[in-house]
Order: structure tokens, then sequence, then C-alpha cells
């Protein structure tokens, strides 16, 4: 029995749904992002239970197919973006959404822009730049560094992006020292 | 004015990592006045050794501590201050500590004196004096040096920039400063 659920991002996030299951007394197979696998059918009661514990902490049950489909390729790009493991730039985003949802691009592509009214690309590069902003506010990298590692063509191209995104120049943004990151979720 | 201690958080991006961050710092007993993605502001002093205590605690929740690259740079006028300023150090001719530290640390005299005032609220120049002076006290109490002796071990140009640079830091003047400090001692032996 698998549950999808929206908002998950990161390891914590596992983590607090991992707890709700737990406390709810449901016991589970695994727990990826996006999605738990449970060991038996929950009871209606049980799934009511479970879907208020995790609306607490912003997380919300899908029942809807695309909805589901759309958190797919929505936890796909987060953890392209956001993930651990270094990424493949030459593989282009469609190849790689079509390789992990073994779905059509075309079919995925117009599901998102219909359901999110935002096309993936354009959710890409939000994600992406929101790595950015993470990136300048660490102040470990410079920005051709920060350039390279996220797979930008080149100083200029991440520059132009992020000040049509934001509004601001990376150096600006640097300098404001006002922090106006957004939850990856809330993206 | 209330101390406040501003951390870089790494690896943060949701509500549930601040809430995490959040039960952690509360439960090690640190107070957060702020929390957002990627930053915390804690109250109260903090110490070296807290840094290391919110480190391990975050650790096992995949979070780590971003260095400040001013405080780093701070640390390491410090550290090059007290070893040029030792005692033993064997000081060239026309011998600039703002030269030598814009060479060690390989970036201009300016931003790492600008980095330093902002971290350490106090200048590098003031502090280099401060610590000269402390060290010439040490000198003083501890060494039967002379003066001369020891403006030359410290650098100063002449027994009277020494004299005068003291007695402007303590309000003594140097040989004033010994006596004391013998007297004090005498008579804790004799008591």
């Amino acid at each position: 029995m698998i549950l999808h659920i929206k908002s998950m991002v990161c390891d914590r996030c596992i983590m607090v749904v991992r707890q709700q299951l737990e406390s709810a007394g449901l016991p589970y197979k695994n727990i990826q992002l996006g999605q738990v696998e449970l060991n038996d059918e929950p009871s209606a009661e049980q799934r009511e239970i479970l879907a208020g514990k995790l609306k607490a902490h912003g997380f919300e049950l899908l029942d809807d197919k695309r909805s589901q489909v759309v958190e797919k390729i929505k936890t796909a790009i987060v953890s392209l973006i956001h993930g651990d493991q270094d990424q493949d730039f030459n593989l282009k985003l469609s190849a790689h959404l079509k390789e992990k949802l073994q779905l059509d691009y075309h079919y995925l592509s117009t599901l998102f822009s219909s359901v999110e009214g935002v096309t993936i690309e354009k959710y890409a590069i939000l994600q992406r730049i929101e790595k950015v902003k993470e990136l300048l506010l660490y102040d470990e990298k410079n920005l051709s560094e920060i350039a390279y590692s996220l797979g930008y063509s080149s100083v200029q191209h991440l520059s132009q992006q992020f000040k049509k995104i934001t509004g601001l120049t990376p150096s600006h943004f640097k300098e404001l020292k006002e922090n106006n990151r957004k939850p990856l979720d809330k993206i | 004015m209330e101390q406040q201690h501003r951390l870089v958080i790494k690896g943060m991006v949701c509500q549930r990592c601040i809430s995490t961050v959040k039960n952690v710092l509360d439960k090690a007993g640190f107070a957060t006045k702020d929390i957002q993605l990627g930053e915390i502001t804690l109250s109260g002093v903090f110490q070296a050794a807290d840094h290391l205590r919110v480190e391990e605690q975050l650790k096992p929740f995949g979070f780590s501590l971003v260095e400040d690259k001013r405080e780093k740079l701070a640390a390491q006028v410090k550290k090059l201050l007290k070893e040029v300023y030792s005692g033993d150090y064997d000081f060239p001719v026309y011998f600039r500590f703002p030269k030598l530290m814009a060479d060690k640390v390989g970036l201009e005299y300016d931003k790492i004196s600008a980095a330093f005032s902002d971290t350490e609220k106090i200048t590098v120049e003031q502090y280099l004096i401060e610590y000269r002076t402390e060290k010439v006290k040490e000198f003083l109490v501890y060494t039967g040096d002379t003066l001369a002796d020891i403006a030359y071990k410290l650098n100063f140009s002449s027994v009277a920039h020494l004299s005068r640079q003291f007695k402007a830091q303590t309000g003594l003047t140097p040989s004033h400063f010994r006596s004391i400090h013998q007297r004090k001692a005498t008579s804790s032996l004799q008591s």
C-alpha cells in the first residue's frame, strides 16, 4: 500500500513523516521523498488521523492521480538540484524525468503545466535559483564556482537568470544580508 | 545591549528543517531568538565551545555550520599577532605588522582590517596596542628584563615609545607598575 505525500523535500521531512507514522501506529516498509509504503491498507479512520498529523507539519496526503504524478516530478527535480549526489549536466531535464518516472515527457509536461500553472522548465529554474541563494548565503564559493557547480554555462547566464527571477543581481542579494530564502516546498 | 550570536547553518531547506533545528537547540539549552532557512540568531553569551556543541548536536540531522569567513580571518590575525609578539620573534628591519598580515593572509590590508573591526568590535591597531601592553606587563612581572630588553623583544622603536604607550594604556609608568607588583609579591611572601 503506497501513500503519496506532498511537500517532502529533504531528510528532515522523511524523519518527521516517520515520527508521524510511528505515533499513528502504522507499520511501514519504507519511506522516500514523496511516498510511503505501508505494510497494510490503513482503515479510513487511521488514514484520517495520519492526514491530520501530517497536516500539522505542512504535509498533505495526495489521492488524486494527477497530483501524485506532479509531486513525483517535483521530487525528482528537487532531488536533482538539491540532492547530495553530483549531477550529470549532460543529461537533459526531460530525459532525466522520463527515466525517473517512466512516462512520456510530453504527457508529463502538459500535466505539470495544467496543474501547477508553470512549466516544468520554469519550475526547475526557480529551484535552481533557490539553490544559488542558499550557496550565496553560505559565502563559501564565489559566483563562478556556484555557476559551475549548478551546471550553468557561464556566470553571465546565472546572473541574468538570477536577476530575472529575483529582481536583484547576485552580488546585490548577498549585500542585502536579509534572508530571502524560500522553503523548497513553497516554490 | 543583549548579546546575540548569528550562525549560518548548511542544509536547511524547509519548514521541517526549521522545526528540527529549533528542537535540537532547545534541548541543548540554547535560547534561539530567530530561526530562518540557513541562519539562526541565538541570544546570550556564545563561546567557542558552544560552537562545537551546536555542531555536534546538529550533525546527526544532516546539518553543519558554515564557518564565517570574517571570523576566520579575525582568528587568523590574532594568531599571527600572538606569534609575532611572543618575545621570540626575529623582527626584520622596517617591520610593519599590517604588511606582514596582508602577505600572510593573502588579502589587502583594508579588507582584513574591515573584517576584523566588524567581528571583534575593535580595530586591528587597537587590538595590537592592547595585546602588546599585556605582553609588556607579563615581562615586567615575570622576568627581570630591562625596559630596553622588553622594547627590543616587542619591537618598540625606543624605550620612550614603550613607556609612553604603556602610560597611555594603563595610566602607570612601566617601572611603577613593576614596583607595585614586586611589592605585592614580597608582601604576600611575608604574610
